[in-house]
């Protein structure tokens, strides 16, 4: 149950930590879980574009991953933050649907799908150079890509990068070295 | 790119109203009939799946044929005459179709038992016995047998009930 400390504040005016807590109370689930969604479905939904691309995929994913949390946030123990312990269940449903789309498709066939997808899809405008960027970081392997975009796009610190994918902060240091230098030299490649 | 440049911002665009109406889509999606996925029953039996149970039938019935077609000659059956009544003195041995269904049983059971591995099935039970909130990896290890079609998870308020393992 939540502390009594917290049980007469606004639910808009809790902290991440308190409203995970208020999740326990039955009276209050359903507008604890309203604000969780309208804190955090803007972030979920770029997350997942990015790494998805198209929009339908990213709303599905979105969704899903607000599905999850709503079954599983009794179980949420406060090791983590809670927008860390949403972000990644957000990734691993993008991931899961990335999955699903091309079981069997190895990543230069898929790089080259997704890059097309950034030229043609729908929902996808910016200028030469954020095209060329995307489709640069489509061509890395999986988890430099999404060290990438939480570093570079969402600005996440390297601890709450870590919080998320569960990799050391040496291991990411060095996704996000490799990934920068590689996205740099395919940058100037194609220029 | 680094933090010294200028940011490129990423080029994809939220469709318009899509951010107004996202809370109402979801509501309508959580609120629609269940798939199997959410469903939540299940019993502890173990069932056959129909599969294994048609492929089975399928065999009975060409052994079967085959062995009426192919009767050795000494054994033809006379139909004009009317058949006197046997009795068995030795139990009649399982034929191979009979062999055939037993040995898919066990082959379906095996396969069930080499899934689950002994931390699981123990880390479940548990979970199932005590009714009391399950650990992440409890529930991670059911969510991991669930989507691979194994279980199906009665699951209210995030802890599960009963688990029903799936043929």
């Amino acid at each position: 149950m939540a502390p009594e400390s917290i049980k007469n504040i606004a639910i808009p005016n809790l902290t991440d930590a308190e409203l995970a807590a208020t999740f326990a109370d039955p009276g209050r689930r359903q507008a604890v879980f309203g604000e969780i969604v309208s804190r955090f479905k803007e972030r979920v939904y770029n997350h997942v574009r990015r790494i998805l691309i198209d929009h339908d995929d990213a709303d599905d994913a979105a969704q899903n991953t607000f599905i999850r949390v709503w079954e599983n946030l009794a179980t949420f123990r406060g090791d983590s933050a809670l927008f860390s312990w949403i972000y990644r269940i957000a990734t691993n449903e993008a991931l899961a649907q990335l999955r699903k789309k091309r079981p069997n498709v190895d990543l230069e066939t898929a790089s080259k799908e997704m890059a097309n997808m950034v030229d043609s899809g729908p929902y996808i405008s910016g200028d030469e150079i954020q095209r060329k960027l995307q489709k640069a970081i489509v061509t890395l392997p999986e988890k430099q890509r999404l060290v990438f975009h939480m570093k570079y796009f969402d600005e996440l610190s390297y601890e709450q990068i870590g919080e998320i994918t569960g990799t050391s902060i040496g291991a990411l240091k060095a996704s996000y070295f490799h990934a920068v230098h590689k996205i740099e030299e395919i940058i100037k490649r194609n220029i | 790119m680094e933090d010294n440049h200028d940011k490129i911002p990423s080029p994809f665009e939220t469709p318009a109203g899509y951010m107004d109406g996202f809370e109402a889509k979801l509501a309508a999606r959580m609120a629609a009939p269940v798939n199997r996925k959410g469903e939540l029953k299940v019993v502890h039996k173990r069932r056959f799946r129909t599969e294994y149970v048609a492929v089975a039938a399928a065999v009975v019935a060409i052994l079967v044929t085959a062995w009426f077609v192919f009767l050795p000659k000494n054994s033809k059956i006379e139909i004009a005459k009317t058949p006197k009544p046997v009795k068995l003195e030795t139990p009649l041995a399982p034929t191979p179709a009979i062999q055939d269904t037993v040995q898919l049983q066990k082959t379906e059971t095996a396969v069930l038992e080499s899934v689950l591995d002994e931390a699981d099935k123990k880390t479940i039970a548990t979970a199932v016995n005590s009714k009391r909130a399950q650990t992440p990896q409890e529930i991670t290890i059911a969510q991991e047998l669930e989507e691979d079609g194994l279980i199906v998870m009665d699951v209210e308020d995030g802890l599960f009930d009963e688990i029903e393992i799936l043929p």
